[in-house]
């Protein structure tokens, strides 16, 4: 090992159905010279019990599993490295590893889990502007199917995307079967053990999805617009729309109004990617549709360019075939900006996880008659609550103020939007 | 069963009627023409590649082939347009083969080097110098365990006299008592170099007995002479009591290949050998000897001239292979 | 059940009868002829041609050491009505006679315009195992596979040594029937009667959904064990018994490649230019969109074989290490005690 140099030690893979493994303990001491080879730690699967080898040679630095700890494969076990490696450094390294847990979806697993890497040039995650490493296999699958690379977790040795992988998130918008569902809330309760229910596919793609945007550091703001003139509007709307078209809704108006302010402010049209943020000039906003078993979010594109009765059109065609379970690869994919509304429910705000890699989301509430002040006066207004979630590394706290500023403003005064 | 006798007392038993001496100066001719117009042909850049003549040894040639027929085998040499038109070998497919082309004796995928007819006999002129004696063992192999009376012949240069496989070959030979002859154009050149620097020894036909089998040293340029010892060669053969050595001396009138300047060779040299011509010599003796009128041979001499213009122009004119040749015949069946 | 020995020596027993062109020539393929002793006294160096000599005399002969000649004269008597079986002894003597095999043998057809037929068998022993170390234990096929006229077959078992060697007499273009020296002994079913096997065809000998493993002659064996142990693991391998190397039939390789979209090729020759090479880049270039791995190789490494017990262990691959060849390429490692 040379001079100052750090290495992962990660959860091995046993076999080619081992996708995760549970912590045992230690057989080893932090501070100890390891070799490769030598015995660190026990770990049991669903298969088997066996020892963890070192796979770097090195001191042992840091700890990170704990037994009990259920990690995948390739999730961070602990941290080797040399004397000249300063624990601020390791737990910098550690940091940038994210979680064990989290450090298994992106990263390597054990084939070459002693990657050891200098930190002067320390191990970038695949981004987008990087070249992904995908088997040409993958790379043919996803091109038939219409899946953006990049949006694939790797499992292949050396962080390479293979079919499997492919195949896995093509799998993922599609709806889970309803019997299979049913059946499997259906199950008897036991009181004393409670009921296993297995996560459903699509169910654990939103799980890993969802423990991936949280390592965005969020923050969100709230503000409250009068939609008085959005319901005049919409009153409007709904009159000239003929029997069997889609009726426009709050939503719909709302979508108009965020793509208009988000050529305004765009930077929160954008992806956040390592080192960089992709600003992007059209508008292409998901709107999260809730199904049996979790949330999906088609996109409609070129939201800029569309009336609020085009875009009706398109979200009631995306919500009918989510539902329907007919939507297309491309339906998914180029997202700008979230939408979330949750006024169905009854629920007036709350606050949205990011849809990574987008850098903010917008949560909406039920449009509610409240009391205001007024020119000094209580007043009756028909409100709606905005919270807006960023993701602070590409939006700051102003920059966010000013979008959601100018939304509200829109929502105020539709003429603005002219 | 060995032996070494040079420039033998043969005892003439192989007496030759007219038209076995018309034929005999037909095929001398032809190789002559042949080669005098590859000559010019070559010299004119019409014939792609490497090409080797043997104009001067023609006596070998016609000496050995009247001796056999079709089922008799031989292999020959890089200068092997001599061998390939006394066993009998197609003189105008010959001549498209020089030239490359699709109406060739091999199709155009050998070249000069590489003139073989099967059906004749011919199993190949060879790139490599010595490659023909193992493959001659073959042919004397075969003959033997199908019980024929068939011979094989191998020709082969002094050059090749030097190689493993010619003195491997000679011992297998020997050990099998194989019917076969080894014929040694001694024309005193490996490539450019003289015999007297590549071997220690006068005559090639000395290594013969070292090996077990006679060996005769003739001159090349005489016919008569080359006619006799490998007549006896070839009935010995042919009585199952083994192979012999017959080397004969020579003279080559080019250089090793169409484009040798011939810087190594005396100045007088080759127009020394020319004065030894052996078809000439043929011409004197067997008119001086009232066998044949020379007027006789005049006609054969314009015969043969018109087929190797015949040969030229009919080559000229035909079709290239093309690219459905590239693949065929790689394997019988692949 | 009958030992690949016996098996070629059947089928040569076979066709001898059945075709009386067919002759057995080579250095001691007799042993002892015109000695004092047997005639047939060693039927091979290892026995593979015992009791033929008895059988036709006229017809097994006994060369000198002269393998430039005899393999020469066995090509020649090929072009000339018969159908020999040459014996190479071993086939790091390739270099002695060479130029009789690629310069003629493979080339008569071709240069001579389709005129030709070469109906020439040359068996050989190859391989290592037996501390036999540089000049007798190497696998050269490669080398005759580059050539085009050659056909090229390695058995891995008696029931295919028997009906390749007869195809291969029967075949009239030249072929070389490459035999592992450490394999003579193993036995088969091997039906009595005479049969062909095709060249060309590869064999599935273990069917798998997860890596293909390509192989040839004795390492067929050393894959199937590799086979086994990965799928205690839970990794399902295909192992492909090339068979023959030219013909190739790499249409079979691609099959299984589309099945299981990672390639190992194992084998004994050289790894530069070698076998394994050559295997990956048709892949490569053939079947490219099928790889899900980067396709590995499994050989010796670039040096001759060495003599010592430890180091020729070490030289060849194993069931071990073809195991981790497979477990890198789908990401897994063995567990410890």
């Amino acid at each position: 090992m040379s001079a100052h140099t750090i290495a992962k030690l990660r959860m091995p893979k046993w076999g080619l159905s081992m996708t995760e493994g549970t912590f045992g303990k230690w057989l080893v001491e932090e501070g100890v010279d390891l070799s490769v080879g030598d015995e660190i730690a026990e770990v049991e699967t669903e298969k088997i019990s066996g020892v963890v080898e070192a796979t770097s040679a090195g001191i042992l630095r840091r700890k990170v599993a704990q037994p009990g700890d259920v990690l995948p494969v390739g999730g961070l076990l602990a941290v080797v490295a040399d004397e000249s490696v300063s624990d601020a450094e390791i737990s910098a390294f550690i940091a940038a590893s994210g979680t064990a847990a989290e450090a298994g979806e992106a990263s390597t697993p054990a084939g070459d889990g002693l990657a050891a890497v200098a930190l002067a040039a320390p191990a970038q995650v695949p981004t987008l502007t990087n070249r992904i490493k995908a088997s040409p296999a993958a790379r043919k699958l996803a091109k038939e199917r219409g899946i953006d690379l990049s949006r694939v977790t790797p499992t292949g040795p050396d962080d390479r995307i293979v079919a499997e992988d492919v195949e896995r998130a093509a799998a993922e918008p599609t709806l889970p079967a309803p019997v299979e569902a049913a059946a499997a809330y259906a199950a008897p309760l036991d009181a004393a053990t409670g009921v296993v229910v297995p996560l459903t596919p699509i169910r654990r793609a939103i799980a890993q999805r969802l423990t991936q945007a949280w390592e965005a550091p969020h923050f969100a703001i709230s503000m409250s617009a009068d939609m008085g003139r959005v319901s005049a509007l919409r009153e409007l709307l709904l009159e000239r729309t003929q029997e069997g078209s889609p009726r426009p809704t709050y939503s719909d108006v709302l979508t108009k109004v965020c793509a208009v302010a988000l050529l305004q402010h765009p930077a929160l049209n954008a992806h956040y990617e390592v080192d960089q943020v992709r600003i992007f000039s059209t508008v292409n906003i998901g709107i999260a549709v809730a199904i049996m078993d979790g949330l999906i979010v088609p996109v409609i594109r070129g939201v800029e360019r569309k009336s609020v009765v085009a875009i009706a059109a398109d979200r009631a065609d995306l919500v009918f075939r989510t539902r329907a379970g007919k939507l297309l690869p491309d339906d998914l994919v180029g997202g700008t900006f979230t939408i979330s509304d949750l006024g169905m429910y009854g629920v007036d705000r709350f606050f949205a996880v990011l849809n990574p890699p987008q850098v903010a989301i917008l949560a909406v509430g039920a449009v509610e008659e409240r009391a205001v002040v007024e020119a000094g006066q209580l007043a009756i207004r028909p409100r709606l609550e905005l919270t807006l979630s960023c993701d602070h590394r590409a939006v700051d706290g102003a920059t966010a103020s000013e979008f959601l500023r100018s939304v509200k403003e829109i929502l105020e005064e539709p003429g603005l939007a002219l | 069963m060995g032996g070494y006798c040079v420039n033998a007392t043969l005892d003439n038993s192989h007496p030759l009627d007219r038209e076995a001496l018309l034929s005999a100066y037909r095929v001398m001719t032809t190789i002559r023409e042949f080669e005098e117009r590859i000559h010019l042909e070559m010299a004119l850049g019409e014939i792609p590649g490497f090409v080797h003549l043997y104009a001067g040894e023609e006596a070998v040639a016609a000496g050995v082939c009247c001796h056999l027929d079709d089922g008799d085998r031989i292999t020959s040499t890089h200068r092997g347009h001599g061998h390939a038109i006394a066993k009998g070998c197609d003189v105008k497919a010959m001549m498209a083969e020089l030239y490359g082309r699709k109406t060739g004796l091999c199709h155009g995928k050998g070249g000069s080097m590489h003139i073989a007819d099967f059906d004749k006999g011919m199993l190949g002129a060879n790139g490599i110098v010595g490659a023909g004696a193992p493959l001659a063992c073959g042919i004397g192999l075969s003959a033997k365990i199908r019980g024929t009376k068939e011979v094989g012949v191998s020709f082969l240069g002094d050059g090749a006299s030097n190689q493993g496989t010619f003195l491997e070959s000679l011992n297998l030979a020997a050990v099998w008592k194989l019917p076969l002859i080894f014929v040694v154009e001694n024309n005193g050149y490996g490539e450019a170099t003289p015999a007297t620097y590549h071997q220690a020894i006068d005559d090639v036909a000395k290594r013969a007995d070292g090996f077990g089998m006679p060996g005769i040293v003739v001159d090349g340029r005489d016919f008569f002479a080359v006619r006799e010892a490998v007549g006896h060669a070839i009935e010995r053969a042919r009585r199952g009591d083994g192979p012999s050595l017959v080397e004969c001396k020579v003279d080559r009138f080019y250089g090793h290949f169409e484009g040798d300047a011939q810087a190594y060779r005396g100045s007088s040299e080759v127009e020394n050998a020319r004065g030894r011509d052996c078809i000439e010599q043929f011409v004197g003796r067997v008119t001086s000897a009232g066998l044949v009128e020379l007027g006789h041979l005049a006609a054969i001499a314009q015969e043969v001239r018109t087929l190797i213009d015949d040969a030229v122009t009919e080559a000229k004119a035909a079709p290239w292979p093309d690219e459905s040749d590239l693949l065929t015949d790689v394997y019988v069946s692949y | 059940m009958l030992s690949i020995q016996l098996a070629i020596n059947e089928a040569l027993d076979q066709e001898m009868r059945r075709d009386p062109t067919v002759i057995v020539i080579g250095e001691d393929v007799a042993g002892g002829s015109g000695s004092d002793g047997e005639e047939d006294a060693w039927g091979g160096p290892l026995g593979v041609t015992k009791g033929l000599k008895g059988k036709y005399p006229d017809r097994v002969l006994d060369t000198p050491i002269t393998e430039s000649a005899f393999i020469g004269c066995a090509i020649g008597a090929a072009a000339s009505g018969l159908r020999p079986v040459a014996e190479l002894m071993f086939i790091d003597f390739l270099g002695v006679c060479f130029d009789q095999v690629y310069n003629q043998a493979a080339k008569f057809r071709y240069m001579f315009g389709g005129k030709a037929v070469t109906p020439v068998v040359i068996r050989t022993m190859y391989g290592a195992g037996l501390r036999a170390a540089s000049q007798h234990s190497q696998a050269l096929y490669p080398i005759l596979t580059h050539i085009p006229g050659l056909k090229v077959v390695i058995p891995s078992n008696a029931y295919d040594a028997k009906g390749l060697l007869i195809q291969a007499i029967r075949d009239d273009d030249p072929v070389i029937f490459c035999e592992h020296k450490a394999m003579y002994t193993l036995e088969a079913d091997v039906p009595e009667e005479s049969y062909t096997i095709p060249f060309g065809v590869a064999k599935t000998v273990r069917e798998g959904s997860d890596v293909t493993i390509v192989t040839v002659g004795n390492l067929v064996h050393v894959c199937t064990r590799a086979a086994e142990q990965l799928a205690r693991e839970g990794i399902a391998c295909e192992v492909i018994d090339l068979r023959t190397t030219s013909p190739l039939d790499d249409e079979a390789i691609y099959r299984s490649v589309e099945k299981t979209g990672r390639l190992v090729v194992v084998d004994e020759s050289y790894p530069r230019c070698g076998l394994a090479a050559d295997i990956l880049a048709l892949v490569a270039q053939n079947a490219f969109d099928l790889l899900d791995a980067p396709p590995q190789m499994v050989t010796p490494p670039h040096a001759p074989v060495p003599f010592s017990p430890p180091l020729e262990d070490m030289y060849l691959p194993t069931p071990e290490r073809v195991a981790a060849a497979v477990r890198e390429m789908v990401g897994t490692v063995v567990a410890g005690a």
